[in-house]
């Protein structure tokens, strides 16, 4: 890591910054045995790093005086207050959320009616089609007819029955 | 939870703040009670390092033990417990930071706020002129400057430093918080404690005080090189 040979150095600052971070680690013990070792060692030859690891503990020592604050009285009252409106909200969501499967199952039983309500009404003109066959067919005779009135009257002197037995 | 996996049985059996969390997840809101009380000092202090407003360090301390309450369903115990809420409060702290600078209030509020307020720059830069009579600096003043050089540093490098100063937190722990390797941690620090000792040390050696300008902008560049790769 560094000349361990080296009683003093000049300038000061020209400790590298991986040799911050070793001392820095070494501060916070996260240097694992032999790395800790190395750098006691080190330490005790080298002034200019002795310096450089005191100015980086005052460093730490000084954050101690950022003030300090403390909970309100109410905080943990009104956290918890929060905790129950939220399991509430909670709820009323799985509430909701148990409701789908209703609601899906009844938009597909009204997709389901309109579907069969619409085959049916269709059936229906059909069927009128059907029993009105007879008149469709003869729709253009009817036409020259003019009148229900008068078919009425050539019905009754037989001249519909006359056709049919000739055939 | 980011970071490496270990045994989950180890927290449980480990850490009796996993085994509460664990009792909240079966909704015991006695559980619930007794985390917010363990951690609610030990979070604003944190935030309030961060935000540099009570105010608002208190709701967001509650932001996260709400969030903390919210997820319990899914609550699995992949960590310390305090790594997994230092981790939410990392998360909300760097949301709340984004919106107030977005809105260009941070420096009014930071300026404004606390009881601290009677020390501002202008006095410091006077004291430090030596235009004042040369004194030993009472303990707001230097709370203050020690505030004040918190405040060169950035974001990260705060975080890093209050979980490691005030939590106790090792570096795989404040990695696994802050989504970072351990190595990053190491050069985040070491850049954090370097900052601050130059901005600190005209203090530190004649009592006086000199707010050198933040972290110049080189240290910051090769720090982001390094969190990158």
């Amino acid at each position: 890591m560094m000349d361990g040979h080296s009683t003093t150095r000049s300038p000061v600052n020209a400790i590298s910054s991986d040799e911050h971070d070793e001392l820095v680690a070494y501060l916070d013990g996260e240097l694992d045995e032999a790395s800790c070792a190395r750098l006691e060692a080190q330490l005790l030859e080298d002034e200019a790093l002795q310096m450089k690891l005191n100015e980086l503990s005052k460093v730490w020592d000084m954050l101690d005086s950022l003030p300090k604050v403390a909970a309100t009285a109410d905080f943990t009252k009104s956290t918890m207050e929060m905790a129950v409106v939220s399991t509430k909200r909670e709820s009323t969501g799985n509430s909701g959320k148990r409701l789908w499967p209703v609601r899906i199952l009844l938009l597909c039983a009204a997709v389901l009616l309109g579907f069969f309500a619409s085959r049916w009404m269709q059936q229906d003109d059909d069927r009128m089609l059907v029993e009105d066959f007879a008149v469709i067919e003869n729709l253009d005779l009817y036409r020259v007819g003019g009148s229900i009135e008068f078919l009425e009257e050539l019905d009754e002197q037989g001249l519909f029955t006359r056709g049919q037995n000739r055939e | 939870m980011s970071g490496k996996k270990r045994p989950k049985k180890n927290y449980v059996e480990t850490d009796p703040d996993v085994r509460l969390m664990l009792e909240v997840r079966e909704d015991s809101a006695a559980a619930f009670e007794e985390l917010v009380s363990r951690y609610q000092t030990r979070l604003i202090n944190v935030l309030n390092h961060l935000v540099n407003k009570r105010d608002l360090a208190e709701d967001l301390a509650q932001e996260v033990f709400m969030r903390v309450y919210r997820s319990r369903k899914r609550y699995e115990p992949g960590a310390k417990f305090s790594t997994w809420l230092f981790t939410i409060a990392n998360n909300v702290a760097s949301n709340a930071r984004r919106s107030l600078s977005r809105r260009k209030e941070v420096n009014v509020m930071s300026r404004s706020s606390g009881e601290l307020r009677a020390y501002p720059l202008a006095t410091m830069a006077e004291a430090a002129s030596g235009l004042m009579p040369t004194r030993q600096l009472d303990k707001l003043e230097r709370a203050e400057i020690v505030r004040l050089a918190m405040e060169t540093l950035n974001e990260r490098q705060r975080m890093a430093l209050l979980l490691s100063k005030f939590e106790g937190m090792s570096y795989q722990d404040i990695a696994d918080s802050m989504d970072l390797s351990v190595p990053a941690i190491k050069s985040l620090l070491s850049r954090a404690r370097v900052n601050l000792k130059s901005v600190l040390e005209p203090y530190m050696s004649a009592g006086n005080i000199s707010m050198k300008s933040p972290v110049p902008e080189e240290s910051e560049l090769s720090e982001a090189k390094e969190l990158a790769e």
